[in-house]
């Protein structure tokens, strides 16, 4: 009968391993959103180690002080069949029974003692490794939204320059297109007024030309009457010939007035070769306005046509360096958002700190009723059912204050989602 | 490479057709083809459709051609040149000087 009492702290066991096993799915979930957290695999190791802790000790409870089975009558704890093949109808042997509850009590006190002694170490060595860990990856989220306005600074100063109509590479190219195209404009515009002009001293030339025909009739007529002069001072000699003595004198005039007609024969031929010369310069000159006059205009219109590609190349480059810049520029404020999430998340520390001071309050549980074993252990008291009857109590209440401080628990740790506090 | 000079009955209209290449060669025929032609406001229309090479000495020729114009308060025409001889009249910017006929 007395050894039944025992039986609540089975209850206890099982929501000791309930607590252990929830942390444990809270951490591998946390572990789940966190990859790379170490210190949450820690956590996890922890747990495990207290889940495999607490199996261990409840699975000795009930070999010790739990009944066989169902249906089997009452067999008392630490009797076991196998070990002592002890029966049911023992149970009066008082004094060594308590004895032995004491010894196995004590056991579980130690084994109890240890396993809370370095859980608790354990939680604190992991709150202080949080810790170091969130205050480094706050101090990189910091550095991170540094580096982000400081690209975002230069992207606008990139983009500011390009609406800077006097400021920007492509610009000064575009410009040095621009200008590309006027010196060529330029150039065709004084090709075509040499052009125009040649052509007028080509019709100058034209006319110069026609004058020195002109010349050269003259020049005919002129070599006419120097023959006809010649004919004329001929038979003005034959006709002074016939006169004799008297017409010795005339025969004198008669022979200058030949070498006269002569003299200007010469002179006109003369003449006319240098006006023939001047007439082959004409020709040479003519030929070189000609080749000024005609410049083949092909190539200059392959120029333009490639100042013209240059141009829509220039035109698409620009455009495509603005739309990049703006893309990066828009991606900056999206790096932002971001970060401002995961400082947000770092959060997770605040209710890790909780979740483990939780743990610890746990484990001052578990300390409390190590305690009562404790004074079981050393009672000299001999009635053991009643200390078995305190122990039960106290495990009651352990459990009662566990099961409150729970539900309080689960509405504390709500999810970080809800908290859009900016932790800078 | 040829000049075919028509002009209306009231002189008012003279239509000068150049066939292949406009170039020097023609410069004396060119300008034979409208020097006598000093009737007021008379427009000259200049057929480019059977042109398919054009010089700068062709452009200089039809400058030649517009003062000729200017001084007897009449006017060029360019009409339907190829596209090669376009290209040409447009970098020499002719289309702010004169009218061109496409």
């Amino acid at each position: 009968m007395s050894v039944n009492k025992l039986l609540p702290q089975v209850p206890f066991s099982t929501l000791s391993l309930s607590v252990v096993g929830i942390f444990g799915v809270v951490l591998a979930l946390l572990n789940i959103f966190f990859i790379e957290q170490i210190f949450l695999d820690i956590l996890l190791l922890i747990s495990l180690l207290a889940l495999f802790a607490l199996t261990l000790r409840n699975s000795l409870l009930q070999k010790v002080l739990s009944p066989e089975s169902l249906g089997q009558g009452m067999k008392t704890a630490g009797e076991r069949q196998d070990i002592g093949g002890q029966t049911a109808k023992q149970v009066n042997q008082q004094p060594s029974q308590q004895l032995r509850i004491q010894s196995v009590l004590a056991d579980l006190n130690k084994s109890l003692s240890q396993e809370v002694e370095i859980i608790g170490n354990e939680v604190r060595r992991t709150s202080s490794v949080l810790s170091d860990a969130i205050s480094g990856v706050s101090g990189s989220f910091k550095g991170l939204q540094e580096i982000s306005d400081e690209q975002q600074r230069l992207f606008n100063e990139i983009v500011d320059c390009k609406h800077d109509p006097d400021g920007g590479q492509v610009n000064v190219f575009e410009a040095f297109i621009d200008n590309s195209c006027q010196v060529l404009d330029d150039f065709v515009e004084v090709i075509v007024k040499t052009s125009k002009q040649s052509l007028e001293t080509m019709y100058f030339i034209d006319e110069m030309a026609k004058q020195f025909e002109q010349v050269f009739n003259f020049l005919g007529q002129v070599e006419n009457l120097a023959s006809q002069t010649n004919l004329l001072a001929l038979n003005a000699a034959i006709e002074a010939a016939r006169a004799g003595e008297a017409g010795r004198g005339f025969a004198v005039v008669a022979n200058e007035v030949r070498a006269l007609s002569l003299n200007s024969s010469e002179l006109n031929n003369n003449i006319r070769q240098s006006i023939n010369q001047v007439q082959g310069i004409i020709g040479k000159l003519r030929g070189s306005v000609e080749v000024i006059a005609s410049a083949d205009m092909s190539s200059t219109l392959e120029a333009k046509d490639r100042v013209k590609d240059m141009m829509v190349q220039a035109e698409s480059v620009s455009q495509q360096t603005h739309d990049t810049v703006d893309e990066l520029a828009s991606l900056s404020p999206k790096l932002n958002e971001r970060v401002s999430v995961g400082i947000r998340s770092l959060q997770f520390e605040d209710l890790t700190h909780q979740i483990l001071d939780s743990v610890g309050d746990n484990l001052g549980r578990l300390q409390a009723i190590a305690g009562e074993m404790t004074q079981v252990e050393h009672s000299a008291e001999h009635n053991i059912d009643s200390q078995l009857k305190k122990l039960q109590l106290c495990c009651q209440q352990v459990f009662e204050q566990t099961k409150s401080a729970d539900k309080h628990r689960t509405v504390e740790q709500a999810s970080m989602e809800e908290g859009a506090i900016d932790l800078f | 490479m040829s000049i075919e000079k028509i002009v209306s009955a009231d002189n008012q209209n003279v239509s000068i057709a150049i066939e292949d290449r406009f170039d020097f060669s023609l410069h004396q025929k060119f300008r034979e083809s409208y020097a006598d032609c000093d009737t007021n406001g008379t427009t000259f229309t200049l057929k480019l459709d059977k042109t398919s090479y054009m010089d700068s000495s062709a452009l200089g020729m039809i400058l030649l051609l517009k003062d000729h114009a200017d001084k007897i308060s009449g006017k060029v025409i360019i009409n339907k040149p190829n596209e090669t001889v376009n290209k040409i009249l447009e970098i020499a910017q002719f289309h702010r000087l004169l009218t061109i006929e496409l």
